[in-house]
């Protein structure tokens, strides 16, 4: 075996291994650039979801459901300023 | 399942949803967080995950009244730029959901949106935001 054929063993199969990984753990599959990262720049278009209630129309009826919703207060009729404002909480991370 | 400037629609599947942030089994979690939420507690609950104007807390306001019924509505906005979470209860909503059973939903959303985790946070926050509805 001669001095160039050594060096392309020990130097370029090393080398395509180190390749091959890099690729793999840099390229990632589709999941992996969906994924959020902090710190990293989201470039995603602004998404607003609600929930699909057509699809709970196979499902048995909710009786359970219907009495929660019954059970809310009545719109109130106070003026303004009795009124409670919407609440909430924040928080960063 | 998406909504825009005129106030969320119930669409499923939706192209825009598809290319969201989310793969195809995180955005059936969330479909189904969201299902059992509302079916669970009579609120109407919708989550927004995009860019919030400043201030923030106004333009989740501004947001969650653009939903068909406010008043029974929350709205949990996540900006992940911004690196800043927001719910917003409506007026009815509140008596079920006190700002402080929000503000532990918040906290534990923000653990998982600190991990990089959208989906999972979202998820849990929900979940904890409904029990807290049911059960005070």
């Amino acid at each position: 075996m001669s001095t160039t054929e050594t060096l392309l063993y020990l130097v370029g199969v090393p080398a395509v291994v180190v390749a091959v990984v890099w690729a793999l753990v840099y390229r990632g599959g589709p999941a992996a650039q969906k994924r959020y990262r902090p710190g990293r720049p989201y470039t995603f278009a602004p998404v607003w979801y609600v929930a699909n209630h057509e699809a709970d129309q196979g499902a048995p009826p909710a009786l359970e459901t219907e009495r929660r919703r019954a059970a809310l207060p009545a719109p109130d009729t106070e003026p303004d300023a009795m009124r409670p404002s919407v609440g909430g909480a924040s928080d960063r991370w | 399942m998406t909504g825009g400037e005129r106030g969320p629609h119930p669409q499923w599947p939706d192209r825009q949803a598809v290319e969201g942030p989310f793969t195809t089994r995180q955005l059936l979690r969330l479909d189904q967080a969201l299902r059992d939420a509302d079916r669970l507690t009579g609120l109407v609950f919708s989550v927004y995950v995009g860019e919030l104007d400043e201030p923030v807390r106004q333009a989740a306001e501004k947001l969650h009244a653009q939903l068909p019924d406010p008043a029974i509505s929350v709205l949990i906005a996540v900006s992940p730029n911004q690196r800043v979470l927001e719910i917003v209860t409506g007026p009815s909503a509140r008596l079920r959901l006190p700002d402080r059973d929000c503000k532990l939903a918040a906290m534990s959303m923000a653990a998982a949106f600190a991990g990089g985790d959208l989906a999972g946070g979202l998820v849990t926050g929900l979940a904890q935001l409904t029990d807290h509805a049911r059960f005070g």
